[in-house]
C-alpha cells in the first residue's frame, strides 16, 4: 500500500490523511466543485476533482471515485464515515478494480442490511437482543402471547422498515391491536410488506457502543465502550468513554458481546457494535453494527491510547493486531469526551447555517484535540453536513474531562456563522449531565426554559465596549446618492438584548 | 472628533462616539439611562482588539460582515447590528436598497444598472436553507447599482441592489 484515495471530505478526510502520513503512505483527496480549496484538499498529498457540489454527483458517485483512484495511481481506498462508507457496491467495485478496500469484506456486512437477520446473527453469537416476537396474525391469542412475552411498554415495528417509520410505542394492552393494525398499514404502503414485530421498549435507555477491531488473520478484539446517550433526534451531541454507569462486570459483558458479534460475521477492520443499556434491568441489547469508522472514534483513541485510523490501514495491508504495539494490553485510562460543533442555530430550531468563517479560532491546550475540516476563511456550504469540528478533551476523571472540554469550547471563536457552542456549554454545565443522569430521551424532553441560553449571548458586562468597537472597526460613513457627491451617513447600531447600565 | 448616533427598535441604545488623542469615548443612552465609557483601542496583528481601560486590557474578537459585527468577549459571542441612516436634513434613502436577509447564495439577478423597477418587483433571488427567496424592490425607481452576481455567496445584511434617489 503506497497511495490511499480518501473517498470523503471534511474533518474525517483530514484525519485519514494524517493517518496515512504517519505510516509513510501518500494520500489522495477527492473534491467536489464546492470543495476545490477545502482543508482536506490542502492537507492531502494530491487531490482529484470528482464533479459538481451536490454529493449525489460527486462524493456518492462510485464511478468517479474509481476513476479518481486509477488516475492518481492509488492502490487503496478509505471511505471514511457517511457517504459510501457502508456501501457494499463501492467495496465490491474497489476490490474488482484490484485495489485494497480499507474496510470490512463485503460478504461480512451484507447480512446486516436486514434487521431481523442481524438479530438472528446476534442470537447465534450469544449476544443479547431485546425480547421480540413476530406478529404473524392479528388473532386475540397471538396478541395476548406477545403482550405476555414482551410486557409493556413495547414497540411495534415494521420488519423491513427503517427511519422509525410506522414504529409505535404501546403502553397498554388495550392499545396493542390498534397499533399493530396501524403499523401494518404504514408498512404495506411504505415498505411493501405488512410484516410487523413487537419488541421491548427500554425506558431511559443508555446508548452504549463497543469499538471492535479485527485483523485479516482471525484476531477479533474489542477496544472498550463509548457512551452516546445525549442525542438530539438520534443525532449524537456529546460522546464519551468510558460509560461511567457500568460496573466492571457489566462493562466486560457488553464489550465481550461486541467482540462476539464481530467474530460472528467474520468482520475485519474497525467497526462499532451498538447496544441499548437498560439501567433498570442492568441488561444490554444488541441494536446494530456500524461497519465503518465512527465520528466519535477519538474518545476511544484518547482513553485507550490507540490510533484507529492507522490500525485500519495496517490491517488492510495484512498486518496482525498482535504486531501493532497500540493493541498490546489495551486498557482504559481516565475519561474522554467529545462535542460536535455544528454550524446551526440551536435557538432557531437547529437551522443549518451557511457562510464564510470570517474568524475561526479553535482551542488547544493540554489534552485537548480538535478534528476539523475548516480553518479561518473557509466557506461552510449548503451541500454537506454542517459539522465544523469535533472538540475532544481528556481528563483523569469524567469531571476533569468535562471541565477541560467546557474551557476549550468557551475559548472557541467562530464569526460568520452561528454555531451550537452556546448549547454545548449549557449542556456541559447541567447537573444531570455532570452526574451522567441522562438517557437517549433527555435532550428531546427539554423545555423552552432549558434552551434559554442556546443562542447568541447577551452582550457581556463590558458591553459598552462592544458599541465603541463596532463603530471603530466598521466604516464610519458610506457614500450614497448620485449627483450630489458623497453623503455622510451616520452609523446606527443595534445591540441585541443590550442594556445600558451595569458595567457600562 | 467623530460623532455617531445610534438608536434602534426594541432595546434601543444610542451610541455617540468620540475619538481624541488616542482615547475613544462612547456615550450610551437608552430608556433605562445613560453612561459613558472610554479607553484605548488597539488592533493586533491577528485581528484581535485590545481595549484598555484604567490600566486593564481586555481582548475582544471582532469581525465586521456587512452591517453585522460579530463580537466575542468574556467567553461569549454576540452579534451587533448596525443600521445605517442618513444625516438629518439629507434626502431620505430609507427603502432605497435591497439587502440579503440572511446568508445565502444568489441564484438569479433580474435587473441591471439603469433598469426601471416597480415596487414589489423581484430584483434578486437568493437561496438559503435550500429555499429560494425572491427579494423585491422597496419602491418604484431606477437601479443605480447591482452589487452581486449569480452564484455568489453573500452574507446577511449586505446590500445587493441599490436604487437611485427618488426624483423630486
Amino acid at each position: 500500500m503506497k497511495r490511499v484515495l480518501i473517498a470523503n471530505r471534511g474533518e474525517i478526510a483530514v484525519r485519514i490523511a494524517r493517518g496515512c502520513r504517519l505510516l509513510g503512505v501518500e494520500s489522495v483527496a477527492v473534491f467536489s466543485e464546492a470543495d476545490a480549496t477545502a482543508r482536506h484538499v490542502r492537507q492531502a498529498d494530491m487531490a482529484v476533482p470528482i464533479g459538481p457540489a451536490p454529493a449525489a454527483e460527486s462524493y456518492l458517485r462510485i464511478d468517479r471515485l474509481l476513476e479518481a483512484a486509477l488516475k492518481s495511481g492509488a492502490d487503496a481506498v478509505h471511505p471514511g464515515y457517511g457517504f459510501l462508507s457502508e456501501s457494499v457496491e463501492l467495496a465490491e467495485a474497489v476490490i474488482a478494480a484490484g485495489l485494497t478496500w480499507v474496510g470490512p469484506p463485503p460478504a461480512s456486512i451484507r447480512p446486516l442490511a436486514s434487521k431481523t437477520e442481524a438479530k438472528a446473527i446476534a442470537r447465534q453469537a450469544n449476544v443479547p437482543t431485546a425480547p421480540a416476537m413476530s406478529i404473524e396474525d392479528d388473532s386475540e391469542a397471538t396478541l395476548a402471547e406477545a403482550a405476555d412475552t414482551i410486557g409493556f411498554p413495547l414497540l411495534v415495528k415494521p420488519e423491513f422498515g427503517g427511519g422509525g417509520k410506522g414504529m409505535q410505542r404501546v403502553h397498554r394492552r388495550e392499545d396493542l391491536a390498534g397499533a399493530v393494525a396501524a403499523a401494518r398499514r404504514v408498512s404495506r404502503s411504505a415498505f411493501a410488506s405488512d410484516r410487523v414485530f413487537v419488541e421491548r421498549f427500554v425506558e431511559h435507555a443508555r446508548h452504549v457502543e463497543v469499538q471492535v477491531i479485527a485483523d485479516t488473520h482471525g484476531d477479533v478484539r474489542h477496544v472498550f465502550e463509548r457512551e452516546c446517550s445525549l442525542q438530539r433526534r438520534h443525532q449524537k451531541v456529546l460522546e464519551e468513554s468510558p460509560c461511567s454507569d457500568l460496573s466492571a462486570e457489566e462493562r466486560e459483558a457488553i464489550c465481550a458481546s461486541g467482540a462476539a458479534f464481530a467474530a460472528g460475521i467474520g468482520y475485519e477492520g474497525a467497526g462499532t457494535v451498538e447496544f441499548l443499556f437498560d439501567p433498570a434491568r442492568r441488561e444490554h441489547y444488541f441494536l446494530e453494527m456500524n461497519t465503518r469508522l465512527q465520528v466519535e472514534h477519538p474518545v476511544t483513541e484518547c482513553v485507550c491510547g490507540v490510533d484507529l485510523v492507522a490500525a485500519q490501514l495496517r490491517i488492510a495491508r495484512g498486518e496482525k493486531l498482535a504486531e501493532i504495539p497500540d493493541f498490546t494490553g489495551v486498557s482504559q485510562r481516565g475519561h474522554a469526551i467529545e462535542a460536535r460543533v455544528y454550524a446551526e442555530d440551536p435557538a432557531e430550531g437547529f437551522l443549518p447555517q451557511v457562510g464564510v468563517l470570517h474568524r475561526c479560532r479553535w482551542p488547544d491546550g493540554p489534552f485537548v484535540r480538535v478534528d476539523t475540516g475548516y480553518t479561518e476563511g473557509d466557506e461552510v456550504g449548503m451541500h454537506y453536513d454542517p459539522m465544523l469540528a469535533k472538540v475532544i478533551a481528556w481528563g483523569a476523571s469524567r469531571e476533569a474531562a468535562i471541565e477541560r472540554l467546557a474551557a476549550a469550547l468557551s475559548a472557541t471563536v467562530i464569526h460568520g456563522v452561528k454555531t451550537n457552542v452556546p448549547m454545548l456549554l449549557d449542556l456541559l454545565a447541567r447537573p444531570d449531565v455532570r452526574a451522567n443522569a441522562v438517557h437517549t430521551g433527555t435532550l428531546d424532553a427539554l423545555g423552552e426554559d432549558d434552551k434559554a441560553n442556546w443562542g447568541l449571548a447577551d452582550a457581556p458586562d463590558s458591553s459598552g465596549w462592544l458599541a465603541v468597537a463596532s463603530h471603530q472597526e466598521g466604516p464610519a460613513s458610506v457614500s450614497s446618492g448620485a449627483g450630489e457627491g458623497p453623503v455622510i451617513v451616520e452609523p446606527w447600531t443595534t445591540l441585541a438584548r443590550f442594556r445600558v447600565g451595569g458595567d457600562a | 472628533m467623530k460623532k455617531a448616533f445610534t438608536t434602534f427598535a426594541g432595546d434601543q441604545v444610542g451610541v455617540r462616539r468620540e475619538v481624541a488623542a488616542g482615547l475613544t469615548t462612547a456615550h450610551l443612552d437608552d430608556d433605562a439611562g445613560s453612561a459613558s465609557v472610554s479607553g484605548e483601542l488597539t488592533q493586533t496583528v491577528d485581528g484581535t482588539w485590545l481595549i484598555q481601560q484604567d490600566g486593564i486590557v481586555r481582548p475582544v474578537h471582532m469581525t465586521a460582515v456587512g452591517n453585522r459585527v460579530w463580537v466575542s468577549a468574556a467567553m461569549a459571542t454576540t452579534v451587533v447590528e448596525r443600521v445605517e441612516k442618513k444625516r438629518r436634513g439629507a434626502a431620505d434613502t430609507k427603502g432605497s436598497s435591497v439587502a440579503a436577509p440572511m446568508t445565502g447564495r444568489i441564484v438569479a439577478v433580474h435587473v441591471a444598472v439603469g433598469d426601471e423597477v416597480k415596487r414589489g418587483q423581484a430584483v434578486v433571488v437568493v437561496e438559503a436553507m435550500k429555499m429560494e427567496q425572491p427579494l423585491n424592490a422597496p419602491r418604484d425607481g431606477i437601479v443605480e447599482s447591482v452589487k452581486c452576481t449569480v452564484g455568489q455567496l453573500v452574507d446577511g445584511g449586505v446590500v445587493l441592489v441599490a436604487l437611485a434617489k427618488e426624483s423630486a
